[in-house]
């Protein structure tokens, strides 16, 4: 079975999709062809799938327990030794703790976006569909995020709410919001007037109705493209985090912590930083070759966002 | 709505969100677990010396008391006093203003310039070797953390081969080549990121004015394929550039906090972690109205900006 | 001879210099250049003359002091009996020195003449001699009077005294300029005038990465702290930095909950310690296997001390298996009877003892903050080794004091430093806390036993050292036997100088350039 093949069973059990009015039924065929016939969907999809199953598997595939101090301190990678990617400060596995680091930052970052998506594009949907003041009421709101950088805004929460999974999740996520509320109001704004929504207007459904049955699916596109080049960037947001000490508990192996408690020993243990580094990179370009090749497939205009 | 009255109305709102955010700020760094008093007396200090001290730092008033002296003090220009160093924000600020100025604009500069000239290339040669060399390069610049650039570049370049100093800051009043040397390295970990995002966006741009009709027209003329690429194209292309750029500062913003820690700079984003970790109220107040501030007026700059050389767009409709 | 230097401190900004205010051992380390005490530490640690050549203990509350003849301040004002009379009584005035506690007993102070100071105590005050050094004693640090007087926040950062070198520049953030004071009234043993070195510039480097690279590129001269991983490399010499790992005085414990805070014993008694009314109610219906003596023994001994110094320290700590630190020299022994030592298979067995047999045997967690991860992540590692499930909770400074008074963790990370005298970390922090007075008023475990409250006491009373020590032993052995503190190490600063610069003055911890010179 092709990498293909793969994508396309995966998704084919969520297009039972026809029956509203108006949705883009080519939507899910674009998505397949895009992997099928696009060079950089290829790698993108391949390099995502082997971080992620890496991860997901960690407890079986990695060769020592991430905590365990069981080796001699600060060894360099030898990759007929023990430790292919040697040890970091305390003797511990560093391709081991690379593994299990892969589960909390991959989820995090996943986990931060869609805290933004779901919270945004509410946020974008009711703002977009009913205009007047409600409108003005969340863009102002959506404004005034904006203008606090996201690092700020991040800094912040972990400090008020403390360090763990779901608060670091959701102060990344928190600067999302804006974006998806900008991105989904403007779809909606777009296709609010079009013939299918005013068609289910005049059947008498109710707002809710239209909003999440007719609005949403047709906004949709954009959407996903957004959330995988956010996912690349909460990755990096994470890592960010965790090198400032300020990410999940600081113990937690995370690709970010890792680099982070490799800072002192820059000079005399590159390994440790160095590393963690390249797994960070290679997966976010995967996403973001992913995310580039949906782009081009739904035609959705580079804004800049990445 | 005439240029003069859209400006003095974007200002104004600029005005309220920094407002908002000021507000905001006041509330959110007093809902932050631990006390400031404890933090400068001491772990061990007694009970009556801290609730002294607290009384004296004003932090035993009702909360909106203390939010409508310190929004007066604001209105003065007075951003109060650090709690941990006796010094006045302001002046704090000042000091740490400069490396961090210093990073973010070169940075900023080694951006444009790789950025710009590379997109137009990309562009102009699409599906050749050019662009796809300058594609690949962008996209492997976003996908790393800046801070792990700067890492990679401290090892090689301060530690292996020993042509910069590894760590800290020089100011360049102390000499222009030291400062250089001292910067150069963060500014390139924090320029490369945001190089790479500005030259995909300069490509895409650039792409979509040369398919215009106007272009090939102009081609089709037989005007020199150069000339128009520079003189129409860019221009055209500049203006979602410019816009990004405004947008994307946030980016380079946060990008050299994590910076300045690798370099071991005292900028203005280790200054607000070490605040935000001894609770340092008015510091952290100013530090953040300060990033709030420079992040509005400049993306505010870039709209105005956008607007003038944009003559088709009118004045109240960009939002 | 002569020359100047530049020399690096781990440090964000040096605001006070007072010394009647410093509480941070930076400041120590900076202003013991700038003064004099009445008595001070020589090399080996022991207590030895300043300003009194000399002192005898007429009676148990009696100190009477020999003040040397021909001392200046920097000002030019004149040093005698009189001048430190008033620089005590100061002390004695001022509510808001962390350092008022030290001179509570004194009674009266008097210059009958000018070369002859008498202290007066209302009650015998064994450590009292020690409070009277000028670096970590502080309460006899001379300070001016005409300067005090001239402006008291002023004289905070720019303080006058009379040590062998004066504060000449300051920079806020950035750096302070020692300069030689020529009427030092000190010559080395063949009549040279000291100090040697005509300037001292000293750099605030908070970044320890920042301070190792300007050492080795010989930005500095002198680091007051080098980052311990870095410090380790050049260990063994044949580089151009010397690195000496010395002992300020600091001691690093894991301390373990002993009582619940919410009990019927302690639900007032916590209160005099952390000033809370209201008791933590974490613990209700919950068993704290830490206040079982048997529990905290075991995890004395869970602790391996040699692993720990060398992966959490880079060999920059000693183990430590009592109380009882180095800087306290006297009194120190490195495995007293009964010490704490590392011994995993009786662990287990009182463990078992205790009831404790499950898998794992217990959990609770560990409150610390980022300075202490590095023990921590090693210290947790150990305990699961017997059974223990230790989580980490690594807070920041500011919520990690809050929390520790709340007495809602089973085990702190805790310590203390400066500590040259054994009273200076018992009597807050381990003696039972009481309503009046400073006992127990640090106590961050709940500790309490009689035993070990009157032999503190008694210690306290008695200036005589040869009969104190028995006190003091006393006290340990019961603190050994009750394990309140499963002891973790007593930690070493690095500290840096290029190979040129000779003789900088290290005992507990300090950095004096009374005597440094840079060889040609």
């Amino acid at each position: 079975m092709s990498v293909s093949d793969l994508v396309e069973s995966a998704f084919s059990g969520s297009s039972e999709s026809g029956k509203t009015f108006g949705i883009r039924s080519d939507l899910l065929e674009r998505f397949i062809k895009t992997i099928r016939r696009d060079l950089r969907a290829k790698i993108g999809f391949l390099v995502v799938a082997l971080f992620g199953l890496s991860a997901i598997f960690a407890p079986m595939l990695a060769p020592y327990d991430p905590m365990s101090q069981q080796f001699p301190i600060l060894m360099p990678p030898d990759p007929l030794s023990a430790n292919p990617l040697g040890t970091d400060s305390f003797g511990r596995d560093l391709l081991s703790r690379l593994m299990y680091g892969a589960r909390i930052s991959l989820a995090v970052g996943l986990g931060a976006v869609t805290f933004g998506a779901v919270l945004g594009i509410l946020i974008g949907l009711f703002a977009g569909y009913y205009g007047g003041y409600i409108d003005d009421l969340l863009m102002r709101a959506v404004d005034v995020m904006w203008a606090f950088p996201w690092l700020l805004i991040a800094i912040m929460l972990v400090a008020i709410f403390g360090q763990g999974f779901w608060n670091v999740m959701v102060a990344i996520g928190f600067a999302y919001i804006d974006d998806f509320a900008r991105l989904a109001r403007g779809e909606v704004l777009a296709i609010r007037e079009e013939e299918y929504t005013m068609a289910a207007k005049s059947v008498g459904l109710e707002d809710y109705e239209i909003i999440f049955e007719e609005v949403f699916p047709n906004t949709v596109a954009p959407l996903i493209v957004q959330f995988t080049i956010f996912t690349a960037r909460a990755i990096l947001a994470e890592s960010t985090l965790s090198f400032l000490g300020l990410g999940v508990k600081p113990t937690t192996p995370t690709w970010g912590a890792l680099l982070g408690q490799g800072r002192g020993f820059i000079t005399q243990a590159w390994w440790i930083s160095i590393i963690p580094g390249i797994a960070i990179m290679v997966t976010v370009l995967g996403i973001n070759l992913f995310g580039d090749a949906l782009r081009d497939a739904f035609d959705v205009k580079e804004t800049g966002q990445t | 709505m005439g240029m003069r009255r859209y400006i003095a109305k974007r200002v104004a709102h600029a005005l309220v969100v920094i407002y908002i955010v000021a507000t905001i700020v006041f509330f959110a760094v007093r809902a932050i677990p631990g006390d400031p008093a404890r933090v400068l007396l001491g772990g061990d200090a007694s009970a009556e010396a801290i609730a002294a001290l607290r009384e004296e730092m004003g932090l035993t008033e009702p909360l909106y008391v203390q939010y409508i002296r310190w929004m007066g003090r604001i209105l003065q220009g007075d951003l109060g006093t650090s709690v941990f160093s006796d010094q006045s924000v302001l002046q704090m600020l000042i000091g740490v203003a400069e490396p961090t100025l210093s990073i973010a604009g070169l940075g900023m500069l080694i951006a444009l310039l790789i950025a710009i000239p590379a997109g137009i290339t990309s562009a102009v040669k699409q599906y050749q070797w050019e662009d796809y060399v300058a594609t690949t390069v962008s996209f492997i610049g976003i996908s790393m953390p800046g801070f792990w650039i700067g890492i990679v570049l401290l090892i090689i370049f301060a530690d292996r081969l020993g042509w910069v100093p590894a760590f800290g800051y020089v100011s360049f009043r102390q000499g222009i080549i030291p400062w250089l040397k001292h910067i150069i390295l963060p500014a390139l970990a924090v320029g490369l990121p945001y190089g790479g995002i500005l030259m995909r966006m300069t490509r895409s741009s650039m792409m979509e004015v040369l398919n215009e009709d106007y272009m090939r027209t102009a081609r089709a003329k037989g005007l020199d394929g150069r000339l128009i690429v520079f003189k129409h194209g860019l221009q055209n292309a500049l203006i979602p550039i410019v816009t990004v750029a405004g947008i994307l500062l946030g980016v380079l913003l946060g990008g050299v906090v994590a910076v300045e820690i690798v370099f071991g700079i005292q900028g203005l984003g280790r200054l607000l972690i070490a605040s935000i970790q001894r609770r340092d109220f008015p510091a952290i107040q100013g530090a953040v109205i300060l990033i709030s501030f420079v992040f509005v007026f400049m993306n505010l700059l870039v709209d105005v900006l956008y607007t003038s050389i944009n003559p088709q767009i009118k004045y109240g409709g960009s939002e | 001879m002569g020359g100047s230097i530049e020399a690096g401190w781990a440090f964000n900004a040096v605001e006070v210099l007072d010394p009647h205010y410093v509480d941070l051992y930076q400041q120590i380390t900076i202003f013991s250049n700038i003064f004099s005490g009445i008595v001070k530490l020589d090399r080996n640690g022991e207590i030895v003359g300043d300003a009194a050549s000399d002192w005898t203990l007429p009676d148990n509350t009696t100190y009477e002091f020999t003040i040397r003849e021909g001392m200046t301040f920097h000002n030019g004002d004149t040093l005698d009996a009189s001048a430190i009379k008033w620089s005590i009584e100061r002390l004695m005035g001022l509510d808001d020195s962390p350092h008022i506690g030290k001179v509570a007993d004194i009674e009266s102070v008097e210059a009958p003449d000018a070369t002859t100071l008498r202290i007066n105590l209302s009650r015998p005050v064994a450590p009292f001699i020690t409070f009277l050094t000028r670096g970590p004693g502080r309460a006899g640090t001379i300070v001016n009077k005409t300067a005090v007087e001239e402006d008291p926040q002023r004289y905070r950062r720019y303080p006058v005294g009379s040590g062998p070198f004066e504060l000449t520049e300051r920079s806020t953030g950035e750096s302070l300029t020692l300069t030689a004071f020529d009427d030092y009234w000190e010559t080395d043993s063949e009549g040279n005038s000291l100090p040697y070195l005509d300037e001292v510039v000293i750099n605030l480097i908070p970044e320890p990465s920042t301070m190792w690279s300007a050492i080795t590129t010989d930005g500095i001269q002198y680091a007051d702290e080098l980052p311990p991983q870095n410090a380790r490399q050049v260990q063994g010499g044949g580089g151009s930095v010397d690195v000496a790992g010395v002992s300020s005085g600091e001691w690093s414990c894991l301390a373990m909950l002993c009582n619940d805070p919410a009990s019927d014993e302690w639900a007032e008694r916590q209160s005099y310690a952390s000033g809370n009314d209201q008791p933590t109610d974490a613990w209700e219906g919950t068993d704290i296997p830490t206040t079982d003596r048997r529990v905290r023994q075991a995890v004395a001994m869970a602790i391996d001390r040699e692993e720990l110094v060398s992966t959490a320290y880079f060999g920059f700590a000693e183990p430590a298996h009592s109380l009882i630190n180095p800087a306290i020299a006297w009194a120190y022994q490195e495995q007293p009877e009964n010490a704490q030592m590392y011994n995993p298979e009786r662990a287990r067995e009182l463990l078992d003892e205790a009831g404790y047999t499950g898998e794992p045997r217990f959990s609770g967690s560990i409150l610390g903050t980022p300075t202490d991860e590095r023990v921590m992540t090693v210290l947790q590692q150990q305990l699961s080794n017997v059974g223990i499930d230790a989580t980490l909770d690594v807070q920041q400074e500011s919520s990690y004091w809050d929390n520790i008074y709340r007495y809602n963790h089973m085990f702190m990370m805790y310590g203390g430093g400066g500590d040259i005298d054994p009273w200076m970390s018992w009597w807050k922090q381990l003696r039972t806390p009481m309503e009046e007075g400073s006992s127990g008023a640090w106590q961050k475990n709940l500790y309490s036993n009689e035993n070990f409250d009157e032999a503190l006491s008694k210690s306290f009373n008695t200036p005589n050292q040869d009969e104190r020590i028995e006190y003091v032993r006393e006290a340990e052995q019961i603190f050994l036997e009750d394990a309140p503190f499963a002891m973790t190490t007593f930690p070493l600063t690095p500290k840096g100088s290029v190979t040129q610069l000779k003789n900088v003055g290290n005992q507990i911890g300090l950095s004096n350039f009374h005597r440094a010179y840079l060889e040609e």
